[in-house]
């Protein structure tokens, strides 16, 4: 758990589980989690769909009342609260724009909910939906509005309430991917540029990584890890989050018994790894290696640098610019890697068929016990 | 077009241009002729204007053409409030075989001709039938009261059977709407009020316009119940019709009125439609 | 709307294909196409008459103003025999011409009441040619639950102590008996449509004054004898057939005929203008008409025939219930309906229009 010392905290989860009954039996959706969100942080909550992930922000929007623990925002208990007195205000997955309203209305809706003056109530819309990029959208229908633009008023409407909380649903889902690579950095500026407290829940890791300040990996209705994206990507201390954030390569294997932490991979060569505790000997483990740890020689050259040094020969070659990888199957086994290629042009003539020599530092093979 | 084309064109819409002139615009044109003439002596007849200037001069005429027209209002009206909820039951709460078995139960109802249906409220109305001798039984009233043959009776008949017509449009209507609108509205600070009218009707609007335009009409144009449930008092301008055509045997006159209820229920659908701010294409599709 | 549309044309649809159905069968057999009251052809008399004759007979149910609105509507085709009462057939006739002569000389004449056949024929008789003979009488006149009630004419109806369990049709034998028991003529006035009117409107008056009384303006004979034997009604206005049938149940409950005389009826045999089918019309008439097959049928119908010895073959239980309904001077005092000239429903039916609207 991180702490934010001198941080206000704006979301406060204490100890909440819901359970449900399903097909006769009993079915924890969200298992006793906490969560601290401090003021003006942007915090994702990653995992898989059916984690628990959307029964939480749901709990937090006050749509589901919690069986158990608390929920506190900008500091009051939500005990009691329903959806429309909650200072938090939720972008849903569709973003469930009223299509029978403008633009204009739609972003006014809360407003008009207040009570608040007319002419005030325009003057607010106008402005908050400059401040999206939707300047003189107000009088437009939303299907006359692009994708990005529907997100937009989305946010836009939630937002002119000034909520201490904007939770937000997978809102990038039903986007196309290079509009959904735009407006993750999108909504990332417009983040720090307002600085309310976004709670983002996602299933897709790279929207988590780019966007957040911090994020809780979640699993089975608890939270494997909490930490900043670098923490998670660099330092993960379950298995789940290792396979779940970012690429690796998997191998199954086991502890070897002599001195110093080298593992046995099953059916292919020992390797020096980077324990995440002390395993006995031939306990069973999980290692982890991503792609970019992996320093490739081709035509085959000594790499002494490296703890593990290996041969194998290209599968294939997946070319795509950045993130061209290739397949190389270790010499004397099955076992199939990935390996990143970076595009300084040194591995430009590389081929299938090609043996190459393999570098791994221990560090970069995590192992944990499953 | 080749002319074999076009008399293939011309094949293929016969069945609905014979339809439409056979079965709407003949008997139409017709009933205006006759509404347009008067009998001066046997097999002798001239035109005239007698049979609408009759019904203008007649309090009793145009009372029971104005009557027609309020109550039927009304009972669309209640059958729309006792249909929402209903609607809303199976569109939005009930999930797989209740729903089914839902709109099953309301249809069931409809496999009963609708003088069955209209007689079972005969005998559960009347002074001697089962609804007034419990109430008496149980001491709520001091005699079997007859419940039958009042307005209220007649309201009730319309409504019953009217349900079905403006459930399903309704049902239809808001199973489109998405739930999250809703959640959404709430999220923002709705009020249950400000949501059912702003977010849920808006919605449903097109279906409650279908709905009340199919349930309008078809009461407008009812004549058992009225008849049957309305008693010594109850006047309904089907019935007016009837009369003059079968009793009377005055076709002339029973011509003036049947054109004169169409203009009516074509009248009151279309200022509905406007006043509700739904077009009558778009109507239309929906029911 | 779709639906109902969708519904309309299936029905005539297949009320296309009936008709053609039906006018196929027709070509193809026998056939009387028969327009009458509910209880006048029984099935077991129709089968015997198709088994003796080969003809087919089918049956329509309908009442005097229906016969002479279908009639009218096709100009008096689709059936080949009707059987309308003897007071409405020359004023449509001369109206819309939905009859044709009778002809005398093909039926069974002496198997007729003489003087009953005579009155049918002066009453049916229009420019010379007659149009109809009797088949059944009747009369109209009170059904009293004598436990319950005391009445002896029309206007004992409109008593305050029977506010609410009393009932009437709202039709024209309403009025006219309801101007028989104030002590008019009306027929005598049906000559004289501005004397007429003024009789009218006085019944109408009275009926209004009178319908707080009224539980409602009976339609269906069922229902009406279902509130008189539930007690929810303790008189009412009807004809004799059917205040019989509820005495041999009840025998509280009779049928009476009102001090100023109960109303009489004739049903009678009519060709429409348009028949197909003479001979078989004619065959019918003289096959009902035989004494014991007309004594069945009035034992069903719960009426009189106009056949000559009928009362021969006469239930006794009718016999009695006859007699009591009617003492030798009550017989007399029976007001018949004569023929109604042609615009006399006109001002009856503002009146009735009016007695509806009233509160």
């Amino acid at each position: 758990m991180l702490t934010f010392p001198d941080l206000a905290i704006d979301l406060d989860v204490r100890g909440v589980s819901k359970h449900y009954r399903q097909h006769g039996k009993d079915f924890t959706a969200v298992d006793d989690l906490s969560l601290r969100v401090p003021k003006g942080a942007f915090c994702s909550i990653l995992g898989p769909s059916g984690c628990g992930k959307t029964t939480l922000l749901r709990m937090i929007a006050g749509f589901i009342e919690p069986d158990a623990g608390e929920i506190f925002i900008g500091g009051n208990s939500m005990r009691g609260v329903p959806p429309n007195r909650r200072p938090a205000n939720m972008i849903f997955q569709h973003l469930a724009l009223f299509p029978m309203m403008s633009v204009g209305e739609n972003v006014a809706y809360g407003l008009a909910r207040r009570g608040i003056a007319k002419k005030l109530i325009q003057h607010q819309v106008d402005a908050m939906l400059e401040r999206v990029g939707l300047a003189g959208a107000a009088v437009k229908r939303i299907d006359q509005l692009s994708g990005g633009q529907k997100q937009r008023a989305a946010i836009a409407r939630s937002l002119v309430l000034e909520p201490t909380l904007l939770l937000l649903d997978e809102p990038l889902g039903a986007l196309d991917l290079k509009l959904r690579e735009h407006m993750k950095l999108e909504l990332k500026q417009l983040q720090a540029q307002i600085g309310t407290t976004f709670v983002y829940i996602t299933h897709d890791q790279s929207e988590a990584l780019v966007m957040s300040d911090f994020i809780a990996v979640m699993n089975q209705g608890k939270f494997e890890q909490t930490g900043t994206p670098q923490d998670l990507y660099y330092r993960p201390q379950t298995a789940f989050v290792a396979g779940f954030v970012g690429n690796s390569n998997r191998l199954s294997g086991r502890m070897g018994a002599g001195a110093g932490s080298v593992a046995q991979v099953d059916d292919g060569p020992a390797l020096f790894v980077s324990p995440q505790q002390a395993f006995p000997p031939g306990r069973s483990l999980a290692l982890f290696i991503r792609p970019e740890a992996i320093v490739l020689a081709c035509p085959p050259a000594p790499l002494e640098n490296f703890a593990n040094r290996l041969s194998g020969k290209v599968l294939s070659l997946f070319f795509d610019g950045a993130n061209s990888t290739v397949l190389i199957r270790l010499d004397d086994s099955d076992i199939e890697l990935h390996v990143a290629l970076f595009q300084n042009g040194f591995h430009a003539d590389i081929h299938p068929g090609d043996t190459v020599s393999l570098g791994i530092a221990a560090e970069h093979v995590l192992a944990f016990a499953v | 077009m080749r002319p074999a084309n076009r008399l293939l064109l011309w094949l293929l819409l016969a069945p609905a241009v014979l339809w439409l002139g056979l079965l709407i615009v003949l008997p139409h044109l017709e009933i205006l002729m006759l509404s347009l003439r008067q009998r001066v002596a046997p097999h002798e007849y001239a035109f005239s204007l007698q049979q609408y200037a009759t019904f203008f001069d007649e309090p009793l005429y145009w009372h029971t053409f104005a009557r027609t027209a309020l109550i039927s209002l009304l009972a669309t009206l209640l059958t729309l409030l006792l249909a929402f909820p209903v609607a809303w039951h199976i569109a939005k709460v009930a999930r797989g075989r209740s729903k089914a078995l839902m709109l099953a139960l309301l249809l069931l109802p409809f496999w009963a001709s609708e003088m069955v249906r209209t007689l079972g409220w005969v005998i559960l109305l009347r002074g001697s039938g089962v609804i007034p001798q419990w109430l008496f039984h149980l001491g709520l009233t001091a005699e079997p009261v007859e419940l039958l043959y009042n307005d209220a009776s007649i309201l009730l008949g319309l409504v019953y059977s009217s349900l079905l017509f403006m459930l399903i449009p309704l049902v239809n209507a808001l199973e489109t709407l998405d739930d999250s609108l809703v959640e959404a509205a709430y999220d923002l600070g709705g009020s249950r009020v400000n949501i059912l009218r702003q977010i849920i009707l808006s919605h449903a609007a097109p279906g409650i316009a279908a709905g009340s335009v199919m349930v309008f009409m078809l009461t407008l144009g009812n004549y058992l119940t009225p008849v049957l449930l309305g008693g010594k008092n109850s006047m309904w301008f089907t019935e007016q019709i009837y009369t003059q055509f079968i009793t009377r045997f005055n076709w002339e006159q029973g011509a003036a009125f049947a054109l004169l209820l169409l203009v009516l229920s074509t009248l009151m659908v279309w200022v509905g439609l406007k006043l509700t701010g739904q077009g009558f294409g778009e109507t239309l599709r929906r029911t | 709307m779709s639906m109902s549309m969708s519904m309309s044309i299936r029905n005539h649809l297949v009320l296309g294909l009936a008709l053609a159905a039906l006018t196929g069968q027709a070509l193809a057999a026998d056939k009387l196409r028969l327009l009458t009251w509910a209880d006048y052809a029984p099935k077991d008399v129709v089968e015997q008459f198709t088994k003796e004759t080969g003809i087919a007979v089918e049956v329509t149910l309908s009442n005097n103003e229906e016969m002479i609105s279908k009639l009218r509507a096709t100009g008096g085709a689709g059936y080949d025999l009707a059987q309308p009462s003897q007071d409405r057939i020359t004023g449509p006739m001369a109206e819309f011409g939905i009859y044709k002569p009778i002809d005398l000389g093909k039926i069974k004449t002496a198997r007729f009441i003489p003087e009953m056949l005579a009155s049918t024929s002066r009453v049916t008789t229009l420019a010379g040619k007659v149009y109809a003979v009797p088949y059944f009488w009747g009369t109209d006149g009170l059904v009293v639950n004598t436990a319950k009630a005391r009445l002896s004419d029309y206007v004992d109806l409109c008593r305050p102590e029977f506010s609410g369990k009393v009932s009437v049709r709202l039709k024209r034998p309403t009025l006219i008996a309801m101007a028989f028991s104030m002590g008019e003529d009306p027929f005598k006035a049906y000559a004289d449509p501005r004397k007429y009117q003024q009789i009218m409107t006085a019944a109408g008056d009275k009926l209004i004054a009178c319908k707080q009384n009224l539980k409602y303006f009976w339609e269906s004979k069922d229902q009406l004898l279902n509130d008189l034997r539930t007690g929810e009604l303790v008189a009412a206005q009807m004809w004799d057939s059917g205040g019989w049938k509820i005495n041999t149940e009840n025998p509280a409950i009779k049928f009476i005929a009102p001090k100023s005389g109960a109303l009489g009826w004739v049903d009678t045999f009519a060709l429409p203008a348009k028949g197909k089918n003479d001979a078989a019309a004619y065959a019918w008439i003289n096959f009902v008409m035989r004494p014991e097959i007309a004594a069945r049928l009035a034992k069903s119908a719960g009426s009189f025939t106009a056949v000559n010895g009928a009362e021969n073959f006469m239930d006794a239980r009718m016999k009695a219930q006859l007699n009591e309904s009617f003492p030798k001077a009550a017989l007399k005092n029976i007001k018949w309906y004569p023929a109604i000239p042609a615009g006399l429903e006109e001002i009856e039916g503002r009146v009735l229009d009016r007695i509806k609207a009233a509160n």
